[in-house]
């Protein structure tokens, strides 16, 4: 009885408001093939710019786009183009993804 | 600081005010945000060396923690989807290199490597009913040796005092959760 009512005390503290959560779950499972590309390609990047102590803000002036692209990019949420990948390619002078002929 | 549901009546989590998102929802996207985890395994580089995971280099370090974390969320949502798989199955208590003093239950959860470092940390109010208080990437024997994770043991610390306020105690006391 004494679980209940504690039970029962709990639950008039949780908001009616839910989490998110699930919604980004659901996402990133429907996402993941694409989503782990663009995680390993922002990690990859991620390295050469501390390795060589470049800023975002620098990277986006090499890319001639906004410094919120390329944070997009470097949280790994982008689903990136093939152009946007040569604009990274070329400003850092790296290779991200390579067709074998 | 607010409590919100996580899934059904059984999983819930608290949202602080300092944060945007509720804390389940703040610790996968930050598990999978490569910005974040490469800036936090710079900061704990010395950790991935120490011999406790064995010796790991920080781009490893990230790979694995954004697929442990996958694995983990994939694992909560199979649990949202079947009512019938009780949560008290994956947690468990908080091991016994924590201090004493906490009169919770402070329970973790963590990923499905044999050493595993993703750890979620919740409080016990009922069989099956769970409030996360925090979360952490555990990269040492025990939490009061770095600095965020003594930060979740003061967290565990503010939301049992709480919870006591608003007239609701904790069954068990600490535990954590095993995935």
């Amino acid at each position: 009885m004494k679980n209940r009512e504690n039970l029962d005390k709990f639950k008039n503290l949780v908001s009616k408001e839910t989490s998110g959560w699930i919604q980004d779950a659901q996402w990133r499972q429907k996402n993941e093939a694409w989503l782990a590309k663009s995680f390993q390609i922002a990690v990859r990047v991620l390295y050469i710019l501390r390795e060589r102590s470049i800023t975002q803000k620098e990277l986006a002036e090499k890319m001639a786009v906004s410094p919120q692209h390329v944070n997009k990019i470097l949280k790994g949420q982008e689903n990136l183009s093939l152009e946007t990948i040569d604009k990274l390619e070329k400003a850092l002078n790296i290779s991200l993804i390579e067709i074998p002929i | 600081m607010k409590i919100v549901r996580i899934f059904a009546e059984r999983l819930n989590a608290f949202h602080y005010e300092s944060e945007e998102f509720d804390e389940v929802r703040r610790l996968f996207s930050q598990w999978m945000d490569p910005e974040f985890l490469e800036e936090f395994f710079t900061q704990n580089e010395d950790d991935l060396q120490s011999g406790f995971f064995g010796s790991i280099t920080k781009e490893d370090a990230i790979a694995i923690t954004r697929n442990e974390a996958m694995r983990l969320e994939n694992e909560l949502k199979a649990l949202s989807e079947n009512a019938d798989e009780s949560l008290d199955e994956i947690f468990q208590p908080l091991d016994n290199s924590n201090p004493k003093g906490f009169g919770f239950s402070n329970t973790k959860a963590k990923g499905d490597r044999p050493k595993s470092w993703l750890r979620i940390y919740a409080l016990k109010i009922d069989d099956n009913v769970y409030v996360i208080t925090g979360g952490a990437i555990k990269l040492t024997r025990t939490m009061l040796e770095r600095e965020h994770t003594r930060k979740e043991l003061k967290k565990l610390e503010r939301c049992q005092h709480f919870l006591k306020e608003q007239g609701v105690f904790d069954i068990e006391g600490f535990q954590e959760i095993v995935i």
